[in-house]
């Protein structure tokens, strides 16, 4: 019985060994953060920012459109003058967002400089002898686009531990309101923590205090990731002819309202590098238009993340 | 106290350590299954995307002021069936529009997205007095809710549908990324009159059919004709006094020229990507070498040799390889060769013969024509030759042209009937789906695609 137990100890004693070891062992790393130094900044000129008119355009740019050739027996040359489009009308303000929480925007955003282009426009060719399309030229301006109101940033609150300037040399029972409201608050009891931020001039850590990028993915659940990401493939879809597209991975930045809906969607610094390739960006759009799709895009966000807006990162494969 | 037998194997000494091992596993088979950190915990992984179309609205254009236009209404016509045909757009039925979804000129979000439509094509179309057109289109991302595109054309009024494909391939580069290929023409041989005594003609169109013209009036047959990639201009074979001999075809005056005279007949012409030189077979003694020549005939250079029968070459895009056909290993194979004809490779292998190779615009794909116990198809393969694939099959299946962005190749299918045979140009796609017949006036082969025109 003795030497059965004693043998029953020791192999107990070398399983948890074991496993202490093993666990030491293989515990994962943390993943070292990727530095903002490695990462190529691109300016993506693309839909985001299609009033820029910074993006070639064969069609709108002059420059790419061959000088028209026209042919020596067209009944009508083709001539084009200049226009310009006017803007239209000035939108309505689009629906405020269901976040009762987010402030109103004060007044809407001017729109941006209408960009002018000058496509050529080629006619077809007439019956034979075959012509090549003449190509005549227009002016075009990009008509305003509507933009939501951009929401005035609210004004900073003053730090409860501001001090006003006193007398410095206060005659004795001044009644100097400042040299009064000093003296009261001398009086008053400290009854709450102090308030105030680190000073970065002043020598403060600045990643002493919690990330400022946090998103909620770490309050997730693996459970909870498998479900929001199943709920979103149905809306997923690729070009699966885009050259490429099977090495394809985008990661998005979600940001969803109190509700649980995706109010918006951008690229992660991580991918914007891949931005400049047309393929990456179209592919990287679609992943935006599908976690934005009414369709998908309310999230099955676990109770306790309702009730707020969230931000978490996703991450888009083929 | 004993154990029961069953754990026995797990305490001993190989069991011990062969549960540690799986232990010492588990972390990292957790880690492999959930996406990559990204420092705030694991990103939302979604994966399986489908390879589906894009769901976009086209509603009619209209005039400035939104009444009906009848050009207005083509024009969305044409745009539409330029991506619909694509097979990389969903056109959504215009029937299940919700009424006056465009208030002053702004999509009603909520209208659009309630039908799946991820993109909305607006416009409108002025006539501007002497026959010009403004046509004004805008896209916009519905499930972004902003505007992506928008751009105003003049035009002749004539020229509406070349409106509708420039428009169709602004649509296509922003949301697939790359240039479409609406505003294009195909150049092609009609056939017409009895099987006996055909009159072959050159002829010329828009990719979609539309905007037919013949070139040439068919006193002597055509054949084989080729865009120049960089110039309106076409080369074609023409059997003037029966000799097949290559021509060149000027567009622009409608004059025609022998690009030379060398050995017996010249036959399949092909371009170099800049225009400038051209590839053709010249016959010799029972043989035919591949030669190149200047664009104006001069300064004559062999390929190869005329011991084989070696024809139908084509260039790669970047102008460094040529893909040809050659009976040099007993049977018609495809063969790759520098550009100066060194290096000559067999990349053919399967069963039958292979011809008439045509070089991706992309760079990726050569297509060809494959024929053997199983009949005619048409096919891809890699520049390498791996990786081929059967696209299309028939009775007779030949002259695969690819599309300015590689994305679809044009051949013609001959089918028998009763008093001959019928002829008919048809599109696919690279991956073999969404065929579709090129409506024509008469009987029609040999396409060659022409570069974008804008």
């Amino acid at each position: 019985m003795y030497f059965g137990m004693r043998r029953s100890g020791l192999i107990s004693f070398a399983i948890h060994a074991l496993l202490i070891a093993a666990a030491l062992i293989v515990l994962p790393t943390p993943k070292i953060p990727t530095s903002a130094d490695d990462e190529v900044s691109v300016q993506f000129v693309g839909p985001s920012q299609p009033q820029t008119g910074e993006k070639p355009n064969k069609v709108a740019a002059p420059a790419d459109i061959p000088v028209p050739h026209i042919a020596p027996k067209a009944p009508t040359p083709k001539i084009t003058k200049p226009i310009v489009a006017p803007p239209p009308p000035p939108p309505p303000p689009p629906p405020a967002p269901k976040q009762p929480a987010l402030p109103k925007p004060p007044a809407p955003a001017p729109p941006p400089p209408p960009t002018v282009q000058a496509p050529s426009i080629a006619p077809p060719t007439p019956p034979p002898p075959p012509q090549p399309p003449q190509k005549t030229t227009s002016t075009v301006v990009q008509p305003p686009i509507p933009l939501p109101p951009i929401p005035q940033p609210p004004a900073p609150a003053q730090s409860a531990t501001h001090q006003q300037h006193v007398v410095k040399t206060p005659v004795p029972l001044s009644s100097a309101v400042l040299n009064t409201l000093q003296d009261l608050k001398t009086l008053q009891k400290q009854d709450k923590p102090p308030t105030s931020t680190y000073n970065p001039d002043a020598g403060g850590a600045p990643n002493g205090g919690g990330s400022p990028n946090s998103t909620a993915n770490s309050r997730l659940s693996g459970a909870d990731r498998n479900a929001i990401g199943a709920h979103v493939k149905p809306c997923w879809s690729i070009d699966a002819g885009a050259p490429g597209v099977s090495t394809f991975s985008v990661f998005l930045d979600v940001q969803t309202d109190a509700s649980g809906t995706v109010r918006n969607a951008t690229i992660d610094p991580q991918s914007q590098a891949n931005m400049t390739d047309p393929y990456y960006n179209a592919y990287a759009q679609r992943a935006i238009s599908a976690v934005m799709n009414y369709q998908c895009a309310t999230l099955p966000l676990p109770p306790y993340m309702l009730g707020q807006p969230q931000t978490f990162v996703f991450q888009f494969s083929p | 106290m004993k154990l029961p037998a069953r754990f026995l194997p797990i305490l001993s000494r190989r069991g011990v350590l062969g549960a540690g091992a799986a232990l010492s596993l588990l972390p990292r088979l957790a880690r492999a299954q959930t996406a990559p950190a990204t420092g705030n915990g694991p990103a939302i992984s979604v994966s399986g995307a489908q390879n589906a179309p894009i769901p976009l609205a086209i509603p009619l254009f209209t005039d400035p002021s939104g009444a009906a236009s009848d050009i207005g209404t083509q024009i969305a016509g044409v745009i539409s069936d330029d991506l619909g045909h694509s097979g990389l757009f969903r056109p959504i039925d215009p029937s299940s529009f919700v009424p006056n979804s465009i208030a002053n000129g702004v999509p009603v979000w909520a209208n659009w997205s309630i039908l799946g439509a991820q993109a909305l094509i607006t416009g409108d179309v002025a006539d501007q007095g002497g026959g010009q057109l403004r046509v004004e289109f805008r896209l916009w991302s519905i499930t972004q809710q902003k505007q992506v595109q928008g751009t105003a054309y003049t035009t002749t009024a004539a020229n509406w549908r070349r409106i509708a494909h420039i428009i169709g391939d602004v649509v296509y580069q922003e949301l697939i990324g790359e240039s479409g290929y609406f505003d294009s023409r195909v150049a092609y041989i009609s056939e017409a009159g009895p099987v006996t005594s055909p009159v072959r003609r050159l002829a010329v169109m828009d990719y979609d059919g539309a905007n037919n013209q013949f070139l040439t009036d068919g006193s002597s047959m055509a054949l084989s004709p080729q865009f120049n990639p960089t110039r309106q201009q076409l080369a074609f074979v023409s059997f003037q006094g029966n000799n097949p001999r290559v021509y060149l075809f000027d567009l622009q005056s409608g004059s025609q020229s022998l690009v030379g005279s060398f050995g017996e007949m010249t036959i399949g012409p092909r371009f170099s990507p800049d225009g400038n030189s051209l590839l053709m077979s010249v016959s010799h003694g029972g043989g035919a070498a591949i030669v190149k020549v200047g664009a104006s005939g001069g300064g004559m250079t062999e390929l190869t040799d005329y011991t084989s029968i070696n024809v139908t070459p084509s260039f790669s895009p970047d102008g460094s390889q040529i893909v040809f056909n050659s009976d040099r290993d007993g049977n018609q194979q495809l063969f790759v060769m520098g550009a100066d004809g060194s290096g000559a490779k067999r990349i053919s292998f399967g069963d039958g013969q292979y011809a008439e190779p045509a070089w991706s615009p992309r760079g990726d794909l050569i297509a060809y024509t494959r024929w053997g116990s199983g009949g005619f198809s048409i096919g891809v393969m890699q520049p390498d030759g791996s990786g081929e694939r059967i696209l299309s099959q028939g009775f007779l299946v030949e002259g695969a042209t690819f599309c300015p962005n590689g994305r679809v190749i044009m051949f013609y299918r001959q089918t028998p009937t009763e008093d001959g045979h019928d002829s008919r140009l048809v599109t696919i796609g690279i991956d073999g789906f969404n065929e579709r017949l090129v409506d024509t006036p008469t009987n029609a082969s040999d396409p060659s695609w022409s570069p974008l025109l804008s």
